[in-house]
């Protein structure tokens, strides 16, 4: 018997892909963020609200990712700011593969802030690198607030959780705080915000927290470039 | 589910593994898969045993290493038969 030692990681042509995004957004100031959420949880609704929101001249594009029909692109579409569908035809999230190819043709120095709307689903895309600086989960006040527990691979690779459709908390029995402490329990270091797209809490936090992390994750970089 | 496509990654990696070695089959694979890391063993299992099936890879068993704790999904090791 031979025995050979590889010791590799299983989804490491994911992740070689992922790299070569990770250092192209690097290299162009783009920051990338990858949506994360069960299907419905409002991920394309707080995604218009958000493109709405900020800054007039900001130079945002969005990815938006389903198994079928290209209706969430054709709602972002109408911000106006680049949006382009990801059919997957069948595959549950998203890969690095099909983040590269959907950008073949697009500028990427003319980009600051570069959306990924996921696949709907609280379990796979975890597993998968998009070479995003940060993964967000975006949780509707109408799933309950075990969901952290029930999907922990999710909540801890996430940077953020966003607790999305507050407007409706009044018409339910969820403890808002206890959903933040139970991602708190699967990732300590995990950020909160409550939002609705329907009265506009939080939206403005929210714009804030994407605004400061360019700044902190990809300001430095155009700081020494500019050196 | 995705394990499907897990799967077929590590019978590719298996399978070069094997054709390197001048077509030594492979008996056994070892995984180390972390609770956080999204994969259902059994699911995986499964998948494996049937995209294998009528494959040089066909009887390959996957020695899984699981720690509750983390997020690992690696390929730790292959081992081949005496030709």
């Amino acid at each position: 018997m031979k025995h050979l030692v590889l010791e590799k990681k299983v989804l490491s042509e994911n992740d070689r892909v992922a790299a070569r995004l990770r250092e192209r957004f690097a290299g162009h100031g783009v920051l990338c963020l990858n949506l994360i959420s069960s299907p419905g949880a409002g991920k394309t609704l707080l995604l218009e609200r958000t493109l709405e929101r900020m800054p007039k001249g900001t130079r945002a594009a969005v990815l938006t990712g389903d198994i079928q029909t290209d209706n969430d692109a054709r709602r972002l579409a109408r911000s106006g700011y680049p949006v382009k569908q990801i059919t997957t035809a069948g595959a549950c999230h998203l890969d690095a593969s099909m983040i590269e190819r959907a950008i073949e043709q697009w500028p990427l120095e003319e980009i600051d802030y570069l959306f990924v709307e996921n696949v709907g689903n609280l379990v796979c895309p975890a597993s998968y690198d998009l070479g995003e600086h940060a993964k967000v989960v975006v949780l509707s006040v109408t799933e309950g607030e075990d969901k952290p527990l029930k999907y922990p691979a999710t909540f801890y690779r996430a940077a953020l959780m966003i607790l999305n459709k507050v407007d409706l908390l009044p018409h339910l029995t969820l403890d808002a705080e206890l959903a933040a402490g139970y991602a708190r329990e699967v990732h300590p270091e995990i950020e909160v915000i409550r939002t609705s797209c329907v009265s506009g809490e939080g939206l403005a936090e929210w714009i804030g927290w994407i605004e400061r992390k360019r700044e902190e994750w990809v300001g430095t970089k155009e700081r020494e470039m500019a050196r | 589910m995705h394990e499907l496509s897990i799967a077929a990654s590590i019978l590719e990696t298996v399978r070069r593994q094997s054709e390197a070695h001048g077509g030594a089959r492979a008996a056994r694979a070892g995984l180390r898969i972390g609770g956080r890391s999204g994969v259902d063993t059994e699911s995986l299992r499964f998948c494996f045993g049937a995209i294998a099936a009528g494959t040089p890879e066909e009887g390959c068993e996957l020695a899984i290493d699981y720690e509750a704790e983390g997020a690992a999904l690696d390929l730790a090791w292959v081992e081949l038969e005496d030709q």
